[in-house]
């Protein structure tokens, strides 16, 4: 089709030079000038915003525990939960994801119903790590203080050859390279059968040992030891620290085992905490098996007390790796920062974390766990003692901003936790006295 | 959609003894010769009660491998006459669980048949006596193929993997400490002045020359799909109506 010249100029034309085109192209311009300046005043704005966030993020405890298949270990995690899942007198609580919140709920209702079996333990297929928040309430609501990550897997893993083209027993020892506490798991079964005599049950109970001396001995995070299933050894004395003593004489009669408590009892405080994750009056041995009352009363106890031992212990490990000169520094620090207003000196950690303490912090520990917001938390926890804290709270709240006093109720409520965490593990030595593994 | 006559499956058996652990008692038979089943143990989760037999497809050694399993609680009938008085438990007093089923080498489950899984229940409970009655020196049998009547979907492309097993988060990985939503900010604005210009100054060129309206869509045919769940696990479910890309 042939088109006559005169037409093609003209819209050639009324294209090129449309109004329509200009106010495009106007418009254009205009919003990328405004975005050229607004991305120059936020990138002032965005390196405020990164120390902030790096000096408040949460940081994340993984806890592993080192327990043989049927020792006890989900039975553990889900009575853990259930137990903490409200703050009750403690003033802090866990959430959990809700997909693992079901998880923790059907367990339950297996563990605790007398009308049904207990769980069929964990595959290789159900190996995940279940992370939880550790929260508490401040006068702006509910803060997240610390996360706590604990490994779900199956016990055999720490003892069988894993098959040709499984990951599972590799992504277990990594779990426990990088965990940031650990936690040995014994099971009360094996410890009342050697009390019985009985030869196999002495043996697991060896190989327990065993594979925990494995993992801990050249670990430097924190340790403790968990005797699950402690209902079945009531039996063994009436008193329950006498119970506990004749358990620890006879854990101690293992060389392995003693030269493990020997070795990390010059970092740290090694724990042996009594356990029963369905109560005294929930079920029975009888025949070499364990069945539940019918009218049992559900109702677990010390199942808190292995996360309450490991948490502030992770502080105090990191303060006692350092040298004294160090130290030292990190006190001068807390000091200059309960001087500080806490929104400054949330901020100053940043700046902290790149100098020589701070890099000795992190190398003391590792890495990984005192990453900027664990340090925050050391911090707060050595504030405590430079100065009274309840004074200086009321002193600061007069004068503080807004932004200022929430970060400071924030710093206050991870204190509080972390004292209700002491709390409970002095309460359960003061019950139990043998508990503590060493002098 | 084909249904797989001339598809060969092979039996497979997960489950713990009365003392040792989970380990894969029976692998297909070019498995074990390969030295790679563990993986197995891995994928096939328990299904929770009441669930529908599980389907997961990965990639191993470039060649599209699909499970498909169900799990069941041993009974007395289950068992040998030859220990009438041992429990149906382990020694920790927990129920014995088997985990079955079946799988398939470059081909796609897509409606299991119960016949299937009948059948490898049927291979699996003799291996599964086999090791009670010597937990300590059993050692891993191999299965042999027989012909599936389950449903099967098109093949994928051995190379593309369809789903892996969803990782353990790794203890120590850092967190991003800038949200991802900044970096989304940074471009956004000028990706929108940009896109708004072009389809404007498309559009007035267009108007501008006469253009003709744009041609109709053409009507999408719904089909079945395989969804994904987190644990790489996949259930068989209709697809919704596509929607309209116009």
């Amino acid at each position: 089709m042939a088109v006559e010249p005169e037409l093609v100029a003209e819209r050639s034309t009324d294209t090129v030079l449309s109004p329509e085109l200009i106010a495009v192209a106007l418009i254009a311009c205009v919003l990328l000038v405004l975005y050229l300046r607004k991305r120059s005043k936020s990138t002032a704005a965005r390196a405020q915003y990164q120390g902030r966030q790096l000096a408040t993020q949460v940081p994340t405890f993984r806890v592993v525990t080192l327990g043989l298949q049927g020792s006890g270990k989900t039975l553990l995690l889900t009575s853990t939960y259930r137990q903490l899942q409200t703050p009750g007198e403690r003033g802090y609580y866990l959430r959990a994801p809700y997909e693992q919140l079901i998880e923790l709920n059907r367990w339950y209702k297996e563990v605790a119903s007398a009308d049904e079996d207990w769980p069929q333990g964990t595959t290789r297929g159900e190996m995940r790590e279940f992370e939880f928040d550790l929260m508490t309430h401040t006068n702006t609501g509910s803060e997240t203080i610390l996360k706590l990550g604990y490994l779900e897997y199956p016990g055999e893993l720490l003892t069988d050859p894993d098959a040709p083209g499984s990951t599972a027993q590799a992504r277990l020892l990594d779990s426990v390279a990088h965990a940031d506490a650990l936690v040995g798991i014994i099971d009360g079964l094996r410890v009342l059968q050697t009390q019985q005599g009985d030869r196999r049950g002495s043996l697991i109970l060896e190989t327990t040992l065993d594979a925990m001396i494995n993992s801990m001995l050249s670990a430097r995070c924190p340790i403790a030891f968990v005797i699950t299933k402690w209902d079945l050894l009531d039996e063994l004395d009436a008193d329950e620290n006498t119970r506990l003593d004749m358990v620890r004489s006879m854990l101690m009669s293992f060389p392995g085992f003693r030269d493990l408590v020997k070795i990390h009892s010059d970092r740290r405080i090694i724990r042996l905490i009594p356990v029963t994750a369905v109560g005294h009056d929930f079920a029975f041995l009888a025949d070499g098996q364990v069945h539940k009352r019918p009218t049992g009363h559900f109702a677990p106890a010390n199942v808190d007390v292995a996360l309450s031992t490991v948490v502030p212990d992770v502080l105090c490990q990191i303060e006692l790796s350092l040298d004294l000169a160090t130290r030292q520094e990190l006190l001068a620090e807390a000091q200059r920062r309960n001087r500080l207003a806490p929104a400054d000196a949330l901020q100053s950690l940043a700046s902290f974390v790149a100098d020589k303490a701070g890099k000795a912090l992190a190398s003391a520990v590792g890495g990984g766990l005192l990453l900027n917001s664990g340090l925050a938390l050391l911090l707060d926890a050595r504030g405590d003692e430079v100065q009274d804290p309840v004074q200086a709270h009321h002193s600061r709240l007069a004068t503080l901003s807004e932004a200022d006093r929430r970060a400071e109720e924030f710093i206050q409520s991870r204190r509080r936790v972390i004292r209700s965490l002491q709390d409970r593990v002095w309460k359960l030595e003061a019950v139990l006295p043998a508990s503590r593994l060493n002098n | 959609m084909t249904v797989g006559a001339a598809v060969q499956v092979w039996p497979f058996l997960i489950a713990r003894g009365r003392r040792r652990g989970y380990s894969v008692l029976l692998a297909p038979d070019i498995l074990v010769s390969q030295g790679d089943y563990g993986f197995l143990e891995e994928v096939a989760a328990p299904a929770r009660p009441g669930e529908p037999p599980r389907i997961a497809t990965l990639n191993r050694a470039g060649h599209e491998v699909c499970v498909v399993w169900a799990d069941h609680t041993v009974t007395a009938a289950d068992l040998d006459d030859d220990a009438p008085n041992q429990p149906v438990r382990d020694e920790h007093s927990r129920p014995l669980r088997l985990i079955f089923g079946f799988v398939a080498m470059d081909a796609t489950v897509t409606a299991p048949a119960e016949e299937d899984l009948f059948d490898a229940r049927a291979v699996a409970i003799p291996t599964y006596n086999r090791f009670l009655a010597s937990e300590d020196s059993f050692s891993i049998e191999a299965s042999r193929s027989f012909s599936a009547r389950s449903e099967f979907g098109r093949r994928v492309p051995a190379a593309t993997p369809l789903a892996t097993v969803t990782p353990l988060s790794r203890p120590g990985a850092s967190r991003p400490t800038v949200p991802v939503v900044v970096r989304h900010g940074r471009v956004a604005p000028l990706v929108a002045a940009g896109v708004g210009a072009v389809v404007a100054v498309a559009a007035i060129t267009v108007y501008s020359l006469g253009g003709s309206p744009s041609p109709s869509c053409p009507t999408l045919t719904p089909t079945p799909v395989v969804s994904s769940s987190p644990s790489g696990t996949h259930y068989w479910q209709p697809s919704p109506s596509p929607k309209s890309p116009c």
